[in-house]
């Protein structure tokens, strides 16, 4: 390259400093968990971008398998505060062979925790813009009946506990093992199992009054060949 | 009992559905607020990594640039003495004896001091835009006849915005602390603890401790001494509550003497501290015209000289059309000060607040907004003020407002 043309420099003013040649670092290709764990230990923030691109989308979907269709939660935020708490967290991983599932077990807990915290925000009764309550619409405006049948679940999920509806989800959509959705939100074993025979029995209680998934389950049993 | 089978098969259902949901547009989105966050300091940080190791494994996969030459139109810069063509997307790291000059094919003139390091993200036909990972960087900018600023430097969570000045700027990352020392032009600085941006010209030192959320700002003569050290006048800016870091200038110079010409425009009185004054001063009916036509730097801005200058009204303003305008999170959490502190509606300001932590549940303002919140809730239902106190203690168990919280729940 031709040297640069200084036309409108205003004169030296960084100064007559010595200066050396530069040692020139090129950061370039492969990199595995073992390296990002240590980088994010290290506060580098290339580590910080690796780790997010390499995980954001699998984070994203965990979370928004979990609050599905809620107007009140989004999943931008939360992606942004599962990574803080990943950040915040990293020196407690004690194997960085272990980063994909603590991940995925942190994604899990930020929307747990986001769920919570609507179902406290409705008991202090904090004031709504209208033109975000979706809930309640018009069975017209639902669309395909796949993602009617998305809309409703979710909103029979909204209306269940939040622990109930997370054991649930966490089991059914995001299909994790007993032992590790009692792993993620910090309960013992029976105790996720005596909240999803709860969540379960509860689901069937609302859906039943629901049209649109008295439909899906009747549709499912005559797929299946049995009486539902 | 639900079938588990018909439930595995929603799950795919729910699951398929979901996972479509999520868009790249949105993935993209979210990574830049969350690499450009407001970062806490970690508390086992190892402190700074050593510039320039000879290390035999390269470990890094840089994503956002890959190193590339410039196209054609865009600025070509090189590096080093004696110089050789940069690369954007390229680390560049200073050893420790020696600075790293680099020259830019329209004239601009970085150097990066020892043990710094940086990268060129981005070149344009005007501009480009440097990012300081660590240490210091000195930069003569050449100035444009764009009216935007045609050069983005980001120094940790902060950018600096720049038209054509000289000025050095500094990230320690070890301490989360960021210096800017002009020499003259104009740059805004945007990051966490301040507020809103901040216009700086020549002669303004600014430093800022995110961990202490700590602002010093200095206004004088151009200064010698190195950007990342103590400013020359020591002006300290706290507010005991631990609210708006960035409340008032620290350099607050007393009223404008009475023979300040009468050409003095609002803005420099503002910046000189006097507010009530260029509040006064825009009585001629060019407040309204402010409000609908700046920018949203410019708004802000606005609003902190109507706020110190006892016109609460005009902040209102200002900040409403903020948010109508660009959608401000920032606005709603302002408009909630004002509302409270001057205005004395409670009601008002607590709607204000809400919006925010609902906008922005993880923005630098959160837990200011939710001990705002508390404290507007007291009085009020105690069911509702513990749930309150409950939820800022699992958001912030370290936060302002903790023993606030801790008292409300109770025992």
């Amino acid at each position: 390259m031709a040297g640069p043309a200084p036309a409108k420099r205003r004169g030296d003013t960084v100064g007559k400093r010595n200066t050396t040649s530069a040692r020139v670092v090129a950061l370039v290709v492969d990199h595995d968990d073992a390296a990002i764990v240590a980088g994010l230990r290290d506060g580098e923030r290339w580590a910080e971008a690796a780790l997010y691109d390499r995980y954001a989308r699998r984070v994203a979907c965990v979370l928004s398998r979990l609050i599905g269709h809620d107007p009140r939660l989004e999943v931008e935020d939360l992606l942004q505060e599962a990574f803080v708490r990943i950040l915040d967290g990293i020196d407690s991983l004690d194997d960085a062979d272990k980063l994909t599932g603590w991940v995925r077990t942190i994604a899990a807990r930020t929307g747990y925790r986001a769920i919570r915290r609507q179902r406290v925000r409705r008991m202090v009764r904090f004031w709504e813009p209208t033109d975000l309550d979706e809930l309640g619409r018009d069975d017209s405006d639902d669309g395909p009946e796949q993602q009617q049948t998305y809309r409703r679940t979710y909103e029979i999920l909204a209306r269940m506990p939040a622990a109930e509806r997370t054991v649930l989800t966490l089991r059914y959509v995001e299909e994790m093992s007993l032992g590790e959705v009692a792993e993620t939100l910090e309960m013992s074993l029976a105790t996720v199992k005596r909240r999803i025979r709860r969540a379960k029995s509860r689901f069937e209680t609302l859906a039943a009054h629901d049209p649109v998934m008295q439909q899906w389950l009747a549709d499912q049993g005559r797929e299946e060949g049995g009486d539902g | 009992m639900a079938d588990p089978t018909r439930l595995s098969d929603l799950g795919r259902v729910l699951r398929e559905e979901a996972d479509a949901r999520v868009q790249p547009e949105m993935i993209q989105r979210a990574r830049r607020d969350f690499l450009e966050r407001g970062r806490e300091p970690r508390r086992n940080a190892r402190g700074p990594l050593l510039a320039v190791a000879a290390l035999a494994v390269a470990v890094v996969l840089v994503v956002i640039a890959w190193p590339r030459s410039p196209e054609p139109g865009l600025l070509a810069f090189e590096v080093g003495s004696p110089p050789r063509t940069g690369v954007v997307g390229e680390w560049l790291a200073a050893p420790v004896d020696g600075a790293v000059p680099m020259t830019f094919s329209e004239g601009t003139q970085l150097e990066l001091e020892p043990q710094s390091r940086l990268r060129v993200r981005e070149v344009r036909s005007d501009g480009a835009q440097v990012v300081l990972e660590k240490g210091t960087l000195r930069a003569d900018v050449v100035p444009t006849d764009q009216g935007q600023p045609s050069w983005l430097f980001e120094a940790g969570p902060f950018s600096v915005a720049v038209k054509g000045t000289s000025f050095s700027t500094s990230w320690d990352p070890a301490t989360d602390t960021f210096a800017i020392a002009m020499k003259e032009g104009r740059v805004v600085v945007q990051g966490p603890v301040l507020e809103t941006p901040r216009e700086l010209v020549g002669g303004d030192r600014l430093r800022v401790s995110v961990a202490d959320r700590h602002v010093q700002l200095s206004r004088g003569t151009p200064p010698e001494a190195e950007a990342a050290s103590p400013p020359a006048t020591e002006a300290r800016v706290e507010s005991p509550s631990g609210e708006d870091a960035d409340e008032e200038p620290a350099d607050a110079e007393p009223a404008a003497s009475a023979t300040a010409t009468a050409k003095t425009s609002w803005r420099e009185r503002a910046r000189a501290g006097d507010y009530r004054a260029a509040m006064e001063q825009l009585d001629d009916g060019r407040f309204g015209a402010l409000v609908t036509g700046s920018s949203q730097a410019d708004l802000f801005f606005l609003a902190d000289a109507a706020r110190f200058g006892g016109r609460p009204d005009r902040a209102k303003s200002a900040l409403l059309s903020a948010r109508k305008r660009f959608g401000s999170s920032r606005a709603a959490f302002l408009l909630g000060k004002v509302a409270a502190d001057q205005l004395r509606s409670p009601a008002e300001a607590s709607q204000w607040f809400q919006i925010y932590v609902r906008e922005a549940p993880s923005g630098a303002l959160a837990e200011q907004a939710w001990g705002r919140l508390l404290e507007l809730s007291r009085g009020g239902d105690p069911e509702r003020v513990r749930a309150l106190a409950q939820e800022y203690l699992s958001r912030f168990p370290n936060g302002g407002h903790a023993p606030l919280a801790r008292q409300l729940v109770g025992p």
